[in-house]
């Protein structure tokens, strides 16, 4: 059982706060994401998880333990960083085998041989283990380093933007062999990243940072369905929600203290000449209709994205390739009622 | 730029390529590659450079049998190894173990970085002259220190035959060291941090990150430090004559000084060629071992 606990860290460099009173906990067999921004302080808390950093303040316990003031080596953690960070002058077998030859460890090389193997299977790597290092692709050597984490069985996996430096299509297939693996092995993983789509497809719970202070925890679907700010809803979903003043729809029953509107792209409505029930099926909707124009047309093939110019604010809308819209078009546009979200002036949930 | 040129003086690139080139290489052809060709010629031959009425007579081998058979000759080998040797040694373990003191981050690294350095930047003559004076046996600092710690009593470097050849051996690594140092210290300097924290995250003990990151990492630079060092070593000169002047009778007598006299003083040109092409041809099949075996550790 790993379960790793954050409490009330802070962390500052300089005059700049890192990190802000954290308050974090990672359940055993959980793939946790953390989600922001460059800047946000995902990388400085897991390097004081994993005790590349001290807190200034704060206590870090992994299974109840009190592991502040530990060396990195006796955590019993696993680092995956963004720059692959590979022994450049050995081989794969000797990068995976590195932290099994640890003097802490002892394990007979029979042993280890069979690890490396297994985790090389597991990674499709197998035909590279003799090859250096510095001759893979990007994809492999950032395989490799995952190998290099997962031969372990540490307490907690600490990834850091491990898929960030690669291509559209191998991050593709990497997010689904970790989450995969993740589920095969029941591995703990704290994931940094600010790409959301990792977070949606392979979290079970995401923490979102902002400037050092966590804003919410939660599943995908409640981070994505129930964001308690603005910031959080803004940080998913794609394209991005529409943040509207409350003025714009002039609807009349909202809920007291409403300033913002939260409208995702695919819970607007809209209706125009060619296409008359574009998205409006059963849901209530008010019947105030408001008239915009089409600035922007593009097509996703399955989807088409439609950039909307309503009485001077900038709107985008999701909805289905059987429309066919132009650039110009004049449209006539609502929203699914049920599905908004309302922020007060501060961009708080209500 | 080609069409300008093209229009103003009629000059294709090709021409101007030579014009650019031409002077080097009649430069190199005059100062390098003609007196090499010239002093294998002479190597075949018994001239004398200081009786130019003389008749040159070809001698085929005669030289180089003459020097090879020679046991002075292989003393001074002798000499040279025995100096390279230690030179090369002293200076690989102490510039790299300096090298790893000052790659930390502390207040004042700058400044003692200058300071080791300094040696390098003076004459070799006149680093000579100053530890003649460090070297005597009454009134010198190194007798002096030695004697706090060991009480050897009244001992003189340069003039024992025991202890001549480490007055060398000391002065060129005192001289030289701060040259492997600094190149090892680019190569430290060229290591990333995450890979040694890497390393502490999977559990390497310091010994283990120093075998496995930072040796393999700085192993090139310290072997290309070594062959200039080497290379330099090897016709060691101006430092050992102005300090011992090959003595006590001929124990620091190196290979380029006993060179020097062959040719300069007893003027037995055709002679002293034939050993500057023993030397050279050492010299060279030497440093193309090191070079290949500089280019294995690298591609590891």
């Amino acid at each position: 059982m790993a379960l790793v606990q954050l409490k009330g860290i802070s962390k500052s460099f300089g005059s700049e706060n890192a990190v802000n009173g954290l308050d974090l906990e990672i359940k055993h067999g959980e793939f946790f994401v953390l989600l922001g921004p460059t800047g946000a302080g995902k990388t400085t808390t897991l390097r004081i998880i994993s005790g590349l950093e001290k807190p200034d303040q704060g206590k870090v316990l992994i299974n109840g333990e009190d592991v502040t003031e530990m060396q990195p080596a006796f955590r019993d953690t696993a680092f995956v960083f963004q720059q692959y960070s590979l022994y450049p002058n050995y081989t794969v077998f000797d990068n995976l085998a590195f932290p099994l030859r640890s003097p802490f460890r002892g394990i007979p090389q029979t042993e280890i041989q069979a690890m490396v193997e297994n985790v090389a299977k597991l990674l499709k790597i197998e035909d590279k283990l003799n090859s250096s290092v510095t001759s893979l692709s990007g994809g492999e050597m950032q395989r490799v380093a995952i190998g290099r984490a997962l031969i372990r069985k540490p307490n907690i996996y600490l990834m850091d933007e491990p898929l960030s430096s690669l291509d559209a299509k191998l991050r593709e297939i990497l997010r689904l062999e970790l989450k995969r693996i993740q589920m095969e092995m029941e591995a703990t993983i704290l994931y940094v990243t600010h790409d959301q789509i990792e977070a949606m497809t392979m979290a079970d719970s995401i923490g979102v940072l902002n400037q050092g202070i966590l804003e919410q925890v939660g599943t995908p679907a409640e981070i994505y369905n129930r964001p308690c700010s603005t910031y959080v809803a803004s940080r998913l979903g794609s394209p991005h929600i529409n943040l509207v003043p409350v003025s714009l729809f002039k609807h009349p029953s909202l809920p007291v203290g409403t300033e913002i509107l939260g409208i995702r792209p695919e819970d607007l409505l809209i209706k125009s000449e060619n296409n008359n029930s574009s998205n409006i099926s059963s849901s209530a909707f008010s019947e105030n209709w408001i008239s915009g124009s089409v600035s922007l047309v593009e097509n996703l093939g399955a989807e088409i994205i439609l950039s909307l110019s309503v009485e001077g604010h900038e709107l985008q809308a999701l909805v289905d390739s059987g429309n066919s819209y132009q650039q110009g078009d004049s449209i006539q546009l609502n929203y699914t009622l049920d599905k908004a979200l309302h922020f007060d002036t501060n961009g708080q949930l209500i | 730029m080609k069409q300008i040129f093209r229009k103003a003086y009629g000059l294709s690139d090709r021409a101007v390529t030579w014009i650019f080139v031409t002077p080097t290489i009649i430069l190199l052809l005059a100062v390098n590659i003609y007196p090499l060709i010239y002093a294998i010629r002479m190597s075949f031959t018994n001239f004398y450079a200081n009786k130019p009425g003389r008749e040159i007579k070809f001698v085929g081998l005669k030289n180089y049998i003459k020097i090879l058979n020679k046991e002075d000759i292989w003393e001074t080998m002798q000499a040279t190894a025995h100096f390279m040797f230690w030179t090369l040694l002293l200076q690989a373990l102490i510039g790299l173990g300096l090298a790893l003191l000052l790659k930390r981050n502390f207040k004042g690294n700058d400044i003692l970085t200058t300071i080791i350095v300094l040696p390098m930047m003076l004459s070799p003559a006149v680093v000579a002259v100053f530890w003649t004076y460090i070297y005597q046996p009454q009134s010198g600092i190194f007798n002096y220190i030695i004697n706090y710690f060991f009480n050897f009593g009244e001992f003189t470097m340069i003039g024992d035959v025991q202890l001549a050849p480490w007055s060398i051996i000391i002065v060129d690594t005192w001289m030289w060291t701060p040259f492997t140092m600094l190149i090892c210290l680019a190569g430290l300097k060229s290591i990333p941090d995450y890979l040694y924290e890497a390393a502490e995250v999977d559990r390497a003990s310091r010994f283990q990150q120093f075998l496995h990151i930072t040796l393999p990492s700085v192993l090139p630079f310290l072997l290309l430090a070594l062959l200039f060092r080497g290379i330099e070593n090897f016709k060691m000169f101006d430092l050992v004559v102005e300090l011992t002047g090959g003595g006590p009778g001929s124990t620091t007598e190196l290979a380029s000084i006993n060179l020097k006299r062959e040719a300069f003083e007893k003027w037995r040109t055709g002679y002293s060629s034939a050993f500057a092409v023993i030397m050279f041809v050492t010299i060279f099949g030497l440093g193309n071992i090191w070079v290949k075996v500089m280019n294995k550790v690298k591609e590891k």
